[in-house]
């Protein structure tokens, strides 16, 4: 007796119990990869081409401590963003930085609305701050602060009101859009002409709101846009 | 069992006095130090940088704690060979190690849970917010993590011969196991058949670390663990501590005690 | 070799059959091989004690540890207790202390033996009373609550052969369980090994303290070079004729009384003369007939060191003094 208590003969079977428990964690471990999103350390977002933003993305993604990493960075972000030597050259690292930070942390938040933020409303780039926020809202889905920023610079810094809409639309269709975003929407309609969609959303607006700031907002609007109708309407009848 | 218990709590008991919770007091000052430091640099999000490092904190105390046991048992054992004592007692090979990993674990199980209760404190009661749903799966899983590196490291133990070769094993097989995302993307690549065929060997043989972090997704609103991925994850455990427990096994019955 | 037929029809604790032990180190393509052990058959017979005499790295820790299945023989078969060392029923009878044992320094000596005594699959209040019955046994009692790190030599030997005896051994292994003991240790590890064998415990040890074989053992084994060279009965040895020199005092006032001893193997020292024991009746005959004053006479070695150094062929044996005299 071997001291398992099995005999010499069934002894034999251990090389083919390591063999199967081999195969099997083996099998399990390649299933296992649907649970785990992999992120190599190039293939997502633009390249930054700095030796240092490199190897951080590197030791976080093989370390397994990507976020900590995360968290150092956006400290270096912050840091460059508030370095007066980078004006002159209006921070032009500073998306790459941001989606770098987003990159390891996708779900920290500051790192989108400060990043936003400050590229759309200091630096005049929209795009980014934009691409920055799509970013932001794929990872963090129920984070309203976002849509609420993206709409914010659709709407206030960019002509493009038909690219916003069907965003807009879309979250508000979740349900749980706040207010804000269906004033955005409502008067984006406005903007583009589409003064029976932003009327139902005022009448909405007015029936379901428990602000009475908004309710009055929404009277006051659907008074212009009812005026703006008529006179539409009169206007083709001529 | 009463045998797995006693080995389990002679190891356990071993490691308390050795002052491995001194590992653990600097761990939560260094989280605290680190936390306020970045509380003041950082912008935003204080409670979210709270609970990340807390995380890491947990882990790395937990990977402390286990790399410095391996190497004072080591010491102990196989150095100045206590084992031969306990190899002549009427105690199985397999009940010694199964006690030791116990040991191990629960010493781990105790650093990463005190860690857990701090990071709650800081986080509930410093900060005042909420402990996310996800944080209590990440503790199980980092657990389960914990108890894989137990066996695998128990089994470096058997199968070393210094005790810095025992630590360095240990040490870059844990990083090396964070990786296996990395090996599964070169995988997905073209590459030269026998690149492909040992890269795929080193994939398989390496512990996949990675599906017990949640770490980096314990705020993550798309994350929801289903029972499937619970299934799996216990059974990988399971699947790779019992092959590796085979393989030490067989290592100390082969060893021979010069 | 030499062995001792008397005994073949006692039951056999130990039974060892053409054991060797190799050691093959440095490059597989260019091994160096270190022959441990030689072709070792020895009987160890129940209700008796064994020493296992030899210089070191003669094999006698080579051969406990194959014993004891802490090592794997490259040849031959050992049965323990009728079984095998696998098993696990064979391993709760035997007790075994190693040379110079180490704990854990963490634990307190009653900690050990209670861990010890619970591998032997004691609990509850008959392992408290088993391990306060030991730490009598070993004079420990007043130590057990400190912990091992403040333990000396003598008192880790002491814990060692408690650990050894927890389990109430049929058979007790020990490596030089007399390494490290004071004078006091030395003497009561004795009376416990004598106390052991009244109650039938068979005891094997290893040593290369001639007088400690001798007050214990009932039968020792010479082993040299990894081959067992003799076994015999402590008693034959004693009333064997195994040559051994003696040292005779004269007065100092009297040393020329010394010159021109006729005896080939005299030799003649500071105030007195060495002679070998064949010659020593006739030495005093002699030395009375010069009127030399004889001050006393003494062995400067046992009957066992010299049967020991006879059968490891070793030339100086006039040099060697007793253990335990110096």
């Amino acid at each position: 007796m071997n001291s398992l208590g099995f005999s010499d003969r069934s002894a034999k079977w251990l090389p083919a119990l390591i063999v199967a428990g081999f195969i099997s964690q083996a099998l399990l471990s390649s299933r296992l990869s649907q649970w785990v999103h992999p992120e190599p350390f190039d293939a997502q977002g633009p390249k930054v081409d700095t030796k240092v933003t490199s190897i951080l993305r590197a030791v976080g993604f093989l370390s397994g401590y990507k976020v900590l990493v995360g968290h150092a960075f956006w400290i270096k972000v912050i840091q460059y963003y508030a370095d007066a030597d980078n004006s002159p050259d209006r921070y032009s690292r500073l998306y790459d930085y941001c989606s770098l930070a987003s990159d390891l942390n996708p779900q920290f938040i500051p790192v989108y609305t400060f990043g936003a933020a400050a590229l759309a409303f200091h630096l005049k780039r929209i795009e980014q701050a934009e691409h920055l926020l799509q970013k932001g809202i794929l990872s963090n889905p129920n984070e309203t602060r976002l849509k609420l920023m993206y709409a914010a610079i659709a709407y206030q810094n960019t002509e493009k009101f038909q690219q916003v809409i069907p965003f807009l639309e879309e979250q508000i269709l979740r349900g749980d859009a706040p207010d804000m975003l269906v004033n955005i929407l409502a008067n984006t309609y406005q903007k583009v002409g589409r003064y029976q969609d932003a009327i139902h959303l005022w009448r909405k607006i007015l029936k379901d709101s428990d602000s009475d700031l908004e309710r009055v907002e929404a009277a006051q609007k659907l008074q212009k846009l009812y005026a703006i109708v008529k006179n539409e309407n009169s206007d083709s009848h001529r | 069992m009463r045998k797995i218990l006693t080995v389990g709590l002679f190891t356990f008991r071993e490691l308390v006095r050795s002052k491995m919770l001194f590992v653990w007091l600097i761990s939560v000052v260094v989280l605290c130090g680190l936390a306020f430091l970045l509380s003041l640099l950082s912008y935003g999000d204080i409670l979210k940088i709270f609970m990340d490092l807390g995380l890491v904190g947990m882990e790395v105390s937990g990977l402390l704690v286990l790399l410095l046991s391996l190497a004072v048992t080591y010491n102990t054992e196989m150095d100045q060979k206590a084992i031969f004592l306990q190899m002549a007692k009427p105690l199985t090979k397999e009940e010694y190690l199964l006690g030791r990993v116990l040991g191990f674990f629960a010493m781990n199980a105790l650093v990463v849970l005190g860690m857990g209760a701090v990071v709650v404190g800081l986080v509930v009661l410093v900060g005042g917010g909420v402990v996310p749903v996800l944080f209590y799966d990440c503790v199980v899983f980092l657990l389960l993590e914990m108890l894989v590196l137990s066996f695998l490291g128990l089994t470096f133990q058997m199968i070393g011969t210094t005790m810095v070769g025992v630590v360095l094993y240990s040490f870059f097989t844990i990083l090396l196991g964070h990786c296996v995302g990395e090996i599964e993307w070169l995988l997905s690549k073209q590459l030269a058949p026998a690149a492909r065929f040992l890269l795929q060997v080193v994939y398989y043989c390496l512990p996949n670390l990675e599906i017990f972090n949640l770490k980096d997704r314990v705020y993550d609103p798309t994350l929801v663990l289903h029972w499937a991925q619970w299934q799996d994850v216990l059974l990988y455990a399971f699947a790779y501590s019992f092959v590796v427990f085979l393989i030490g096994w067989i290592s100390l019955e082969k060893r021979e005690f010069k | 070799m030499k062995e001792d037929m008397s005994m073949t029809d006692l039951p056999c604790a130990i039974q060892i059959r053409n054991l060797a032990k190799t050691y093959k180190t440095g490059f597989w393509f260019k091994p160096k091989v270190t022959v441990a052990l030689k072709g070792l058959h020895l009987d160890i017979y129940e209700n008796q004690a064994f020493g296992l005499l030899g210089l070191n790295g003669a094999g006698k820790t080579t051969a406990i540890k194959l014993i004891l299945g802490l090592l794997k023989p490259t040849v031959g078969q050992i049965s323990v207790l009728g079984g095998r060392i696998s098993d696990r029923r064979i391993r709760q009878q035997i007790g075994y202390l190693s040379e110079l044992p180490y704990f854990s320094k963490q634990h307190t000596g009653r900690e050990l033996l209670d861990y010890f005594g619970a591998l032997h699959g004691m609990s509850g209040s008959a392992l408290r009373h088993r391990v306060d019955e030991v730490l009598e046994l070993v004079r420990m009692t007043k130590s057990a609550g400190e912990k091992v790190g403040g333990y000396s030599k003598g008192m880790l030997q002491r814990i060692g052969i408690g650990q050894a005896l927890i389990g109430k051994p049929r058979l007790l292994i020990c490596d030089e369980p007399m390494s490290g003991l004071d004078p006091v240790g030395y003497k009561e590890m004795r009376d416990i090994f004598i106390d052991l064998k009244k109650i039938g415990t068979t005891i094997f040890l290893n040593t290369h303290i001639m007088d400690e074989v001798e007050r214990i053992c009932d039968r020792i084994g010479i082993i040299h070079d990894g081959e067992l060279k003799e076994v015999s009965m402590v008693t034959d040895i004693l009333q064997s004729s195994v040559p051994v020199d003696y040292w005779v005092d004269v007065d100092a006032a009297q040393v020329s009384k010394l010159s021109g001893l006729p005896f080939q193997d005299a030799i003649q020292k500071n105030g007195g003369v060495q002679v070998t024991g064949m010659v020593l009746a006739e030495t005093l005959a002699l030395l009375t007939s010069r009127n030399a004053t004889v001050k006393g006479v003494r062995p400067l070695s046992s009957l066992v060191e010299a049967y020991f150094l006879r059968a490891i062929g070793a030339q100086e044996h006039l040099a060697v003094s007793t253990g335990g005299r110096k």
